[in-house]
């Protein structure tokens, strides 16, 4: 199975984001909308995420039967948690989803060999390469850092919030500079520089099935500019 | 061949003289293993920085003197430069990847020096087969444990064919299976030609393979032990304040439990990702009112059981009974401390003193915490340095800083992983004294360890997770 | 010192953005509830001002706060923001350089809350469908999904002024963070000696 390519990926996300976040939901867009939230359902259970796969159906199932119908009827409360609730899996969810099955499926070193083949500079493409390596490796510090405060009982109730703050932030801060200092180190011995040229062992490069992704995804796109969506008004 | 001549290397900004190089003079022939051992902050890591280039480049400073390899002068020379030849493995397994996943970071050094993209997948195979990595290739650096995170990190210098490899404490992270795996790719280097360099503190595991034993004492040459001699020096080490290298055999150690309570652990059953289990105990007593080590193989769950036991973690079954009675989560939490294996995400406050007193009971009045404090300070022989901040500390510093808070907890029950990863004999032995003043104090101690040595010190019972 | 970039300087600005970005996103999502639309700008420049003045400590060289400012534009623009978002978050970290660098002279910490606020320009970029040429066809878009009355609280809170109001809102909660982040520098990372 040939991987997508990772310009495919950041294209799709782009064209989801777009069109998902700030987009009409009548007329034309219905089947527009309907085709973009499949193209991460797709990719996930090509991935055999097969749970993940199954929630997210279910969560836009939800969302194309219930959005946009004004049930006068019903009380105002549970009418609020349903506009909520559809507003808002409607428009993030999507994106969500294809923004975490890019981070999975995109190795740090693949993703680099995209944004140079765009002819993107190193000074830009290497902090992007580590922002996007670094989300997960935050995600364990805090995780640590949450549990290292439960144990010392240190919580929320009864503190002055600027003091939580300082709890939670400092840790935070000075083990991400700490990593910060140690990964250089590791780079620089690695032979890691800014001016020097690189090879690339990722294959890359776009299929038939990425082609197909492209071509809804420019669909969407020029129906949400050009027919009766932001710019056409 | 490398040689130093009256090298001698000063950090910028550093206040006191930790870490600092005196004046080194040192012929190291080519493929040769030397080890460098000393108490932290003695010089041995700036040893490997000088010879990868990170000193002065990275970690800046003033040096002097002539470093020499293969007939040039190192010295001056760009980290990357040097990196074509030197190739580094740390400490810390957690920091030093730069991918997020294994093979990348495998080729990681050959595409920044612009290898030909076949050369280097040829190169991959060899060293997955050399250095036995095939289970560990197409892997995210997430889901690996330390050990093989630090083999990966071995891989990815192999890859590079170096001439010198540098390694600085590569074992403190890792658990005595993983110390052997790591001991395995270095006797490969080894029987490669390679020249190595290793600074550790534990030394044991270099015992076979050292040509050279070098002891460095406030940054100068204190002692230098040739293979021959290597027999019998574990007095001296130990008069130095050293590890031995003799590997310790656990002392049999009477199973029996005297105590009145104890805790029952009927079913504990812990998964990460819902599938497989990462720990499953069944009808388990753990004795209290005494010291009590669990040992085991890395991955048979011994931190996950400490964090199930006090509750940070939620098990999917978790019944366990404390003298009888039925035991739950919030009571653990309440009634357990655990010292974490990284203690930088436990130190939060601005002072050591501070750290102490932040967690012990309301009920004592501020003088008295100040005094209690200072007191068990004292005992770890942290007195002086009570009011630095603790991240200014040494790693094995900050984790008797650690360790002081739990016992300023006050808690009954104390759980500590891997306590003594980063400590010297000195405070390997005032850390299994308090532990026996902890006893006598009726309090429960139980401490996830690979330390044979600390364990024949201070424990009372043993452990074997399976 | 050499003007030119190095490696450390570009994991810095790798994951301080990271860092800083997350923590705007965590308040983001709060946002996200009409009621608090307003507060949220403020909440998120204070914590977000927070990993950013660790990270002005290490920016000593020209145009590392721009190539900040182009990322959070381009994860901005990720999300499905108009692409002007993405200028805005280049000019944002453009400001925020030169003001560092002219007149803070990369380390006078005095200036440097100043800087924090500058720095949350880039948050503009966040809010840009609510305005121009995008606020009636965006506006028009949520009535479907969310119903009138959600619309018309939004509306309310987001005449055109509040554009304005919105980026001073931002810089506001940027430099208040700034100076508690100030704090904590002096208090954590000066006496723990980690500081350059």
């Amino acid at each position: 199975m040939k991987k997508t390519d990772p310009r495919t990926k950041l294209f799709l996300l782009i064209a989801i984001n777009v069109v998902m976040m700030t987009g009409k939901i009548t007329g034309i867009f219905v089947p527009i909308r309907i085709i973009l939230t499949l193209i991460p359902l797709l990719l996930m259970i090509r991935e055999k995420w097969y749970r993940s796969s199954l929630l997210y159906f279910l969560a836009y199932l939800y969302v194309f039967l219930l959005e946009g119908y004004t049930l006068q009827d019903i009380p105002k409360v549970p009418l609020i948690i349903l506009l909520f609730t559809t507003g808002l899996i409607s428009r993030f969810l999507a994106g969500l989803m294809m923004a975490y099955y890019m981070m999975k499926t995109t190795t740090v070193s693949e993703f680099v060999t995209a944004m140079e083949r765009m002819h993107i500079p190193k000074v830009v493409v290497i902090p992007f390469a580590v922002m996007f390596r670094f989300f997960p490796t935050i995600k364990e510090e805090w995780q640590d850092i949450k549990n290292a405060m439960k144990m010392r009982g240190i919580g929320l109730a009864g503190r002055n919030p600027l003091d939580v703050l300082e709890y939670v932030m400092v840790p935070i801060l000075m083990s991400v500079s700490r990593i910060a200092d140690e990964l250089t180190a590791a780079s620089m011995t690695k032979c890691l520089s800014v001016d020097g040229k690189r090879s690339h062992i990722a294959c890359i490069g776009f299929s038939a099935l990425d082609v197909l992704l492209i071509i809804c995804a420019v669909l969407g796109l020029f129906a949400h500019f050009f027919v009766g969506g932001i710019i056409g008004a | 061949m490398i040689s130093f001549s009256n090298v001698s290397f000063y950090y910028k900004n550093n206040l006191t003289d930790k870490g600092n190089l005196n004046n080194i003079n040192l012929e190291i022939k080519d493929g040769e293993l030397i080890v460098l051992t000393g108490e932290s902050g003695c010089g041995k890591t700036t040893f490997t920085r000088l010879l990868n280039g990170l000193a002065p480049n990275y970690y800046h400073g003033t040096v002097s003197g002539k470093l020499m390899m293969d007939g040039e002068n190192i010295i001056g020379k760009s980290v990357s430069e040097l990196g074509r030849k030197v190739g580094s493995v740390f400490q810390n397994p957690r920091s030093q990847f730069f991918n997020v996943d294994t093979d990348s970071e495998l080729a990681f050094a050959a595409e920044n020096i612009a290898m030909d993209p076949k050369e280097i997948l040829k190169r991959l195979d060899e060293v997955t087969n050399m250095l036995d990595l095939k289970e560990l290739r197409g892997r995210s650096i997430f889901e690996l444990s330390g050990g093989e995170k630090q083999r990966i990190a071995c891989g990815s210098v192999a890859v590079m064919h170096p001439k010198v490899v540098v390694l600085d404490e590569p074992s403190s992270n890792l658990d005595s299976a993983s110390i052997d795996k790591l001991k395995n790719v270095i006797e490969t280097w080894k029987n490669l030609g390679k020249t190595v360099i290793i600074a550790e503190h534990r030394l044991y595991y270099l015992k076979d393979l050292a040509d050279r034993l070098i002891v460095i004492k406030d940054g100068t040459i204190a002692k230098e032990y040739s293979k021959e001699t290597l027999a019998n020096i574990d007095d001296q080490l130990k008069d130095m304040g050293l590890r031995p290298l003799c590997e310790p055999k656990i002392k049999t150690i009477s199973a029996e439990c005297n105590s009145r309570d104890q805790i029952n652990i009927e079913e504990l059953d812990y998964s990460y990702d819902r599938k497989t289990s990462a720990l499953l105990l069944k009808e388990t007593v753990l004795p209290m009112n005494q010291v009590t080590a669990i040992v085991g193989q890395n991955g048979t769950g011994k931190s996950t059981f400490l964090k199930c036991l006090c509750g940070i973690y939620k098990a999917k079954k978790d019944k366990i009974l404390l003298s009888g009675r039925v035991w739950d989560r919030k009571l653990r939490n309440k009634a357990c401390y655990l010292v974490f294996q990284d203690v930088n995400h436990q130190l939060f406050t601005e002072s050591v003193l501070d750290e102490l007193i932040i967690g012990m009971s309301k009920d004592i009045s501020e003088n008295e915490k100040r005094t209690e404090a200072s007191n068990i300070l004292e005992r770890f022989g942290l007195l002086d340095v009570a009011d630095n901040h603790p991240m200014a500390l040494s790693g094995g510093q900050k984790q008797r800083v650690a360790i002081a808070s739990s016992i300023a907890s006050g808690r009954d029950i104390l759980l500590m992983d891997e306590p003594t990863s980063g400590m010297d004999e000195l405070n390997m032995m005032r850390l299994s004294k308090e532990l026996g003043r902890l006893k006598e104090m009726g309090k429960t101690v139980y401490v996830v360890t690979h330390d044979y040595e600390f364990i024949n010190e201070c424990c009372d019972s043993v452990i074997r997770l399976e | 010192m050499s003007k030119k970039y190095e490696v450390k300087d570009l994991i810095n600005i790798g994951i301080y953005t990271a860092l800083h970005f997350l923590c705007i996103f965590i308040v983001a999502m709060i946002g996200f509830i009409p009621q608090t639309f307003v507060f949220a700008g403020i909440i998120e420049g204070f914590l977000g001002a927070i990993p950013l003045m660790i990270f002005l400590t290490k920016a000593k060289k020209p145009g590392m706060l721009t190539i900040m400012g182009l990322l959070l534009g381009l994860i901005t623009f990720l999300m499905g923001r108009p692409w002007p978002c993405i200028i805005i978050g280049i000019c944002a970290g453009a400001v925020t350089d030169l003001v560092w660098g002219l007149c803070a002279k990369y380390k006078s910490l005095k200036l440097a809350p100043v800087c924090c606020g500058l720095m949350m320009l880039w948050l503009t970029g966040m809010g840009l469908p609510l305005y121009f040429g995008y606020r009636d066809s965006y506006l028009a878009s949520l009535e479907e999904g969310y119903g009138q009355e959600y619309v018309e609280i939004i509306r309310s809170l987001t005449p055109d002024w509040m554009f304005v109001g919105s980026i001073v809102i931002g810089v506001c909660g940027g430099f208040l963070g700034g100076l508690f982040a100030k704090r904590i520098l002096r208090k954590h990372f000066e006496k723990a000696n980690m500081t350059e």
